[in-house]
């Protein structure tokens, strides 16, 4: 062990006036090391086997019709991808991530001891929330869009198998595809930010997260006048290019809010939503 | 006029509920090496965290280089903290984790690397430094908190129990590099609860017990203000028996007695600075040769059991 150097200079830290560049280095350093934790966990590696599973199902509903049936069937390409999409994707993948990754935004550095690192360094709250929300987005995207191109693939290429020719090429269409994914990849961030609001004001968020996602969410879809605004999945639903099954069956209670309007909401509930979250790193006391 | 004290505490008081971690402590710690001492429970950990800004006081003040380190983030790029904690992002290499906490001062990739390699060398774990944390042992742990704390070079370093956990070489060159620190400048505040460790790294102290500030300064300054305590002085020479008869005779001793098994006597005195003016009479005149003299209680362990003696015996 060598102390002889204790004394000697070393690089100075970045001046003030570069405030500015300052703060999108430090986020971008958060965002690095945040990235970094989460590749290296198991966590993202699970649900990313678990996205597979709804993006093979085209392959399972081929395997089953040439089994159990003489005369081979597969719905349009386009029709599986969407009800897959409405069903499994929107009211099953999309929450079980947002409340795996988004949870974790804070709580897993509170309960891991290591927020202490961050809170230790000359960073400003908001660029710790900013940074981590940020890289947990782009890897739950990543899972996510994966997943979708997986199942429209997949969709394309069974239909293929038994309706050979032009008609399965007719409904190859990637701009919903592109779309679909973006939405999702929209709410998704959105979703993410609220979880992380809710894992750090909330002792066993994961509680709150499932019956926000499985009960608050699904239920007020069913009820009539305008409950439904104050769920987030109603304005993700208003973005897709396509109709998704729970839009067709309760367009009944009115027309749908513009599409701009619901983009705006879910924009406006992901800033308060990591405005909260950064206002609790604030006052948090590390014991 | 003075400067100011690089760290300012001012009635600083700290709850958790109904618990008092520590309660009215005042107090200033200037350059080189301060141990904080008391037992496990003492508020020494608390007022650690109260000072890097982790724990907000239930009353009172702190300023670290004239900030409140609560409020004002950058102070951190001029404090360390070792804190007491054990977390850490397990995979990533000890050199990662140090070169990725320096990118967040906004440091560039270079210099970052360059910075976290040197503080790795500091404290002798280079050869560990692309190993995954989750691989370290305690001790490795411990140094490379130790890394963490003082890579961006502060000129204020913060070390809570920094030796716990490390073999007994590992803590000789850390309380080196510790000494080396203080000597360099930097303000050092270092906490323990094994006394002797801080004994021999510095004579200022602030000791705590129960959450509050018994004592604060230099040790020896400490000790003689316990007037109701005698002072402990040991001398041995080739004939303990003449010397304590002539001891005996002396005003300012209050007690001798022959030891049994080494060949000295101790002394008792309320006069520590008359008795060494006469004792060096008497050696003359008897010609006594001394071989050792020294205070047994003139130390941080007899300081504090004197202090807590007191109190103890206050609350009964």
């Amino acid at each position: 062990m060598s102390a002889t150097a204790a004394a000697q200079p070393l690089p100075s830290a970045p001046a003030a006036p570069r405030r500015v560049a300052l703060r999108l280095a430090q986020v971008r350093a958060v965002f690095g090391l945040s990235l970094r934790i989460t590749l290296r966990g198991k966590r993202i590696w699970i649900l990313g086997f678990i996205a597979l599973v709804p993006a093979l199902l085209p392959v399972l509903h081929m395997v089953l019709v040439r089994l159990f049936t003489h005369v081979g069937r597969f719905p349009p390409a386009m029709d599986f991808f969407k009800n897959v999409v409405s069903v499994l994707y929107l009211h099953v993948l999309l929450y079980v991530l947002a409340l795996a990754c988004g949870l974790a935004i804070v709580s897993d550095e509170v309960e891991d001891k290591t927020l202490v690192h961050l809170l230790l360094r000359p960073l400003p709250r908001w660029a710790i929330v900013v940074g981590r929300w940020l890289s947990t987005w782009l890897v739950t995207s990543v899972v996510l869009v994966g997943s979708l191109i997986a199942l429209y693939a997949l969709s394309w290429a069974a239909q293929q198998e038994f309706d050979v020719g032009r008609r399965a090429l007719d409904h190859f269409n990637l701009t919903i595809l592109a779309l679909d994914c973006l939405v999702f990849v929209f709410a998704l961030g959105a979703y993410l930010a609220l979880f992380s609001c809710v894992g750090a004001w909330l002792p066993h968020g994961e509680r709150w997260g499932v019956v926000f996602c499985f009960g608050w969410e699904s239920l007020i879809t069913y009820l009539p006048a305008r409950l439904k605004w104050f769920t987030l999945m109603y304005h993700a639903q208003t973005l897709f290019p396509h109709k998704v099954s729970v839009n067709k069956l309760f367009s009944v209670w009115g027309e749908p809010l513009p599409k701009l309007t619901c983009a705006l909401i879910l924009v406006i509930v992901t800033v308060v939503s990591l405005a909260l979250t950064v206002w609790n790193l604030k006052r948090r006391e590390i014991r | 006029m003075n400067a100011p004290a690089p760290i300012l505490l001012d009635d600083v008081s700290k709850w958790y509920g109904d618990v008092m971690g520590v309660n009215g402590i005042s107090g200033q710690v200037g350059p080189g090496v301060t141990g904080l001492l008391g037992p496990n429970g003492a508020g020494k950990s608390t007022l650690l965290k109260v000072m890097a800004g982790l724990l907000a006081p239930s009353r009172g003040r702190v300023e670290i280089l004239g900030s409140d380190p609560r409020r004002d983030i950058e102070i951190h790029r001029r404090l360390g903290f070792c804190h007491d904690g054990d977390g850490f992002y397990d995979g990533l290499t000890g050199l990662d984790f140090l070169r990725l906490s320096l990118r967040l001062h906004g440091f560039g990739a270079r210099p970052a690397r360059q910075m976290a390699g040197d503080a790795l060398e500091k404290l002798g774990l280079t050869a560990e430094a692309r190993k995954r944390i989750g691989a370290y042992s305690k001790g490795m742990r411990q140094r490379l908190k130790m890394a963490h704390a003082i890579a961006h070079d502060p000129e204020i370093v913060l070390l809570d129990e920094p030796l716990a956990g490390m073999d007994p070489v590992g803590r000789h060159s850390t309380l080196e590099l510790v000494r080396q620190w203080g000597e360099a400048g930097r303000v050092v505040l270092i906490s323990s609860h094994i006394l002797h460790e801080i004994d021999v790294l510095t004579g200022n102290i602030m000791m705590l017990s129960h959450g509050r500030l018994l004592a604060e300064g230099d040790i020896h300054e400490v000790r003689d203000l316990l007037s109701e305590h005698p002072h402990q002085i040991y001398i041995e020479c080739a004939n303990p028996r003449a010397l304590s008869s002539r001891l005996i005779t002396m005003d300012s001793v209050q007690k001798v007695h022959v030891e049994r098994d080494r060949p000295g006597v101790m002394l008792e005195t309320f006069q520590p600075d008359a008795l060494y003016q006469q004792l060096g009479r008497i050696v003359v005149e008897e010609g006594i040769e001394i071989e050792l003299m020294t205070s047994p209680d003139d130390n941080v362990q007899a300081v504090f059991d004197y202090l807590t003696q007191g109190r103890t015996e206050e609350g009964a």
